[in-house]
């Protein structure tokens, strides 16, 4: 009697410390799935950013690639901050998320913050890219970063 | 044998397969992909191209009348024609100094300050002022093995010199 009670106890045992297992490693497996999906869609965001037509330094026709024409993005940034309607209907491609244009040299400093929907979320992934700045006024190229801050849940 | 003996057996099978299925489970996880490096991977491919690029395209502040290139800078140090002299920032510098400047900000603004060890030299037909003067790193022992390589070769008086930059991993 006290065998097959002793016996059951284990039985049960392993099955309990089994089922607990499994869902552990099922919850670790399922956060390791969500956590590639956000940082693909960080640098797939990144990339679409990084040859958006509407900021794009285009010579003769020709785009330059790693090149933000400044006067460009301080157009989008306007429109976006004065209408929240026209960020809105960029949301399909650039999500949550907020991207910044900063100056490095010369002048180190200036920020312009192009796009910014957060949707009150707080984990961010930031990828940074070094770009040049192009300022048609005084015909010039600006070393730069672009970070593209993009939330996930 | 004794039917008492029978379920004793039956219930050590039991227990066996349960801890099969337990070690297998345990294997399968412990063996699946780690993907939390997966966006570093992507983005450093890209970095040092960029960066590269993005440095020799900018416009420095060495001559504000006729706007010069970084590029240019590296090409008139490496040749050592003593050709540009930068009167905007610090009148009389010559090429290799501003050249170094520049570039020691920019690394400093970009890789120093994200945690990246790097190591930026001028090699080919360079001068070896120019060699000693863009040689421009934060590892002491260089980065080993494991680093992204980019190159970019810059035509001058002469010949061909290479700008590298290695991102150590």
């Amino acid at each position: 009697m006290f065998e097959t009670i002793a016996i059951l106890i284990v039985f049960f045992f392993l099955i309990v410390f089994g089922v607990s297992f499994y869902t552990l490693m099922q919850k670790s497996s399922f956060e390791k799935e969500n956590e590639k999906n956000v940082q693909l869609k960080s640098v797939a965001i990144a990339q679409k950013v990084a040859y958006l037509p509407e900021t794009d330094c285009a010579m003769i026709g020709i785009q330059i690639d790693n090149c933000f024409d400044v006067h460009k993005a301080k157009a989008l940034q306007h429109i976006f901050q004065t209408d929240d309607t026209k960020q809105l209907a960029y949301f399909p491609i650039l999500e949550y998320s907020t991207i910044t244009l900063e100056r490095i040299y010369p002048h180190t400093g200036e920020k312009v913050v192009v796009y910014n929907l957060t949707g009150e979320r707080v984990r961010k992934i930031p990828t940074f890219y070094p770009i040049v700045l192009y300022n048609a006024t005084s015909k010039t190229f600006d070393f730069g970063v672009l970070e593209v801050d993009v939330y996930g849940t | 044998m004794a039917p008492k003996a029978q379920m004793e057996i039956m219930g050590l099978v039991i227990v066996v397969i349960l801890i099969a299925l337990g070690v297998l489970f345990a294997l399968r996880f412990s063996l699946s992909e780690d993907t939390s490096g997966l966006r570093e991977e992507v983005v450093e491919s890209e970095l040092a191209g960029s960066l590269l690029n993005a440095m020799v395209s900018t416009t420095t502040e060495c001559n504000t009348i006729n706007p010069i290139t970084l590029a240019e800078l590296y090409q008139d140090c490496s040749s050592l024609s003593n050709g540009i002299r930068c009167e905007s920032t610090t009148p009389g510098r010559t090429a290799c100094e501003e050249a170094q400047n520049i570039t020691q900000l920019m690394l400093n603004e970009t890789l120093e300050k994200w945690g990246k060890k790097y190591h930026f030299h001028i090699s080919g037909s360079a001068s070896e002022d120019a060699k000693i003067a863009l040689n421009i790193s934060n590892t002491i022992d260089g980065c080993g093995r494991l680093y992204e390589r980019k190159s970019i070769p810059l035509p001058t008086r002469v010949g061909t010199v290479i700008l590298q930059l290695d991102i150590c991993k």
